[in-house]
């Protein structure tokens, strides 16, 4: 499934799957399970994330659009999902060098990323997890 | 093993805490630089494994505080960071981390990284152990001064110039020197087991006490001997035990307690007992008073093939300038007597340096020739 991208982002395109789930299985020590509750904490958690970034974005606090991006990175690494990785890096990036000028693209890109990924565990039956 | 994972991150934190449950770690979680400073003052943590940036305060002002408050023992730190580049290492190493990870963490990387951490660490703790154990030991002996420190450096000088001999430089390669530097002071440990009587005597000893003084290489040997075999990886032990034992052999057959000759004493063995006799020899004694390097350095000369090993004399004659320099730093509690030009020519030694507050060692041991 190909990606929008809009005419103005340098997002590249992305046409991998949502996620690597062996990848995420491998760092899990072989647990699926457990890679599966790290997946499901990761969408509960996700949507604050992206609150937050939108959040400061409307108030100029490019700092902390960095910041955020810089931790939800970390997450989006090791759970194995190389859209959402791709774009938070681009949004720590203008966060960091002040760009703020295509950061909502950034962002229609980032909820799209995260659709197919919720899309792919819906498809797996997560349950959600315990915290 | 107790390790202390400070991560802000709730899903990091989760998968790399239970990465290290299943190699075996006690794991304590922090989610900030500050939380995981007051859990270290309660202690019992060995490894710290943090995150770069956190709120409160990040993993470099952590690694900081750590290294300016935490003396006793030390605590091994991993940060783990998605930056890159030779600043990053620098400013990392520089705050006091003493390795890095990268995001997203690998378990099994994790596991070699915090494994090598535990090997540093058992290094501390052993060298440690070695010298406070020597240290012990000559501590019934009244005051040595610093007998053990310039022994050992002596050993390490004469053992780095004759690894530069084809002879011995398979033998004596950088680990090796390193054994003999780390475990020559135990060479009399086994002094524990003399009388006070004895070791103690302010005097020359007679013929029966200089008998059981002499146990103390048999003492001192068979004790590590059984150490040795109870922890037959630990190669120290091994070193520990040939210098203990036969420290007091002579090249020519005439020592104690096998009256082991020439090679057959172990490299380990020929090297230390050189280097006590000449520490013994410029060391004031309540018998004798410290000779002169001159002096000393002429008695191991006479003592060629004899006492010593000749390939260890012509060493310890082509890193003289060592020896002194060693001599010099760690004798300024101790009264020197140094060769000087001011030496007046009927050889009575001068004095060269301020006398201060005389420390002797009633070990008669080392003077016999």
């Amino acid at each position: 499934m190909m990606s929008s991208v809009t005419q103005n982002s340098s997002i590249p395109e992305v046409q991998e799957a949502p996620i690597q789930f062996d990848e995420l299985v491998e760092r899990c020590l072989g647990k699926i399970e457990f890679a599966e509750r790290i997946l499901t904490k990761f969408n509960e958690r996700f949507p604050e994330s992206i609150d937050q970034l939108v959040q400061s974005s409307e108030q100029g606090d490019l700092e902390t659009v960095a910041s955020v991006a810089h931790r939800l990175k970390g997450a989006a690494a090791n759970i194995s999902a190389p859209g959402i990785l791709a774009v938070v890096e681009q949004i720590e990036t203008k966060g960091r060098s002040g760009q703020a000028d295509d950061l909502a693209c950034c962002f229609d890109q980032l909820m799209s990323e995260w659709t197919r990924l919720t899309d792919y565990t819906t498809s797996r039956n997560l349950a959600p997890s315990d915290s | 093993m107790r390790v202390l994972l400070v991560e802000d991150d709730p899903i990091q934190s989760e998968m790399v805490e239970e990465a290290l449950l299943n190699f075996g770690y006690e794991v304590t979680c922090a989610a900030n630089g500050r939380d995981a400073f007051n859990l270290l003052r309660a202690g019992g943590y060995s490894i710290v494994v943090s995150d770069w940036e956190m709120p409160e305060m990040n993993g470099i002002e952590l690694c900081r505080m750590i290294r300016s408050k935490y003396k006793a023992s030390y605590i091994y730190i991993i940060l783990v960071t998605s930056r890159r580049g030779t600043e990053c290492v620098v400013e990392g190493l520089n705050a006091g981390a003493d390795d890095f990870i990268s995001k997203p963490v690998h378990p099994q990387e994790l596991f070699v990284r915090v494994r090598a951490g535990e090997r540093v660490l058992s290094l501390e703790s052993r060298d440690l152990t070695i010298f406070s154990l020597a240290k012990l030991a000559e501590s019934r002996d009244t005051e040595t001064g610093a007998h053990l420190e310039r022994m050992r450096e002596y050993s390490r000088i004469v053992g780095q110039q004759l690894s530069t001999h084809h002879k011995f430089k398979d033998e004596l390669d950088g680990d090796n020197i390193q054994l003999i530097y780390l475990t020559s002071p135990l060479h009399d440990i086994g002094k524990v087991g003399i009388p006070d009587s004895v070791l103690l005597k302010a005097g020359k000893l007679t013929k029966e006490e200089f008998e059981i003084m002499k146990q103390h290489a048999e003492i001192g040997g068979r004790t590590l001997d059984a150490a040795a075999n109870a922890y037959p990886d630990a190669s120290f032990l091994n070193m520990a035990r040939d210098i203990a034992w036969t420290h007091h052999e002579k090249y020519d057959g005439s020592g104690y307690p096998h009256g082991l000759s020439g090679e057959k004493i172990p490299l380990c063995g020929r090297i230390v007992a050189i280097a006590d006799v000449y520490d013994a020899l410029t060391s004031k004694r309540v018998y004798k008073e410290a000779f002169s390097h001159e002096k000393a350095r002429q008695i191991v000369l006479e003592g060629k093939a004899k006492h010593f090993d000749p390939y260890v004399v012509d060493a310890f004659m082509e890193s003289e300038d060592q020896i002194l320099e060693i001599s010099g730093r760690f004798h300024e509690n101790d009264e020197v007597i140094l060769h000087s030009p001011l030496t007046p020519l009927n050889g009575a030694p001068t004095l060269c340096t301020p006398p201060v507050k005389t420390r002797t060692s009633a070990s008669p041991i080392a003077v016999s020739s």
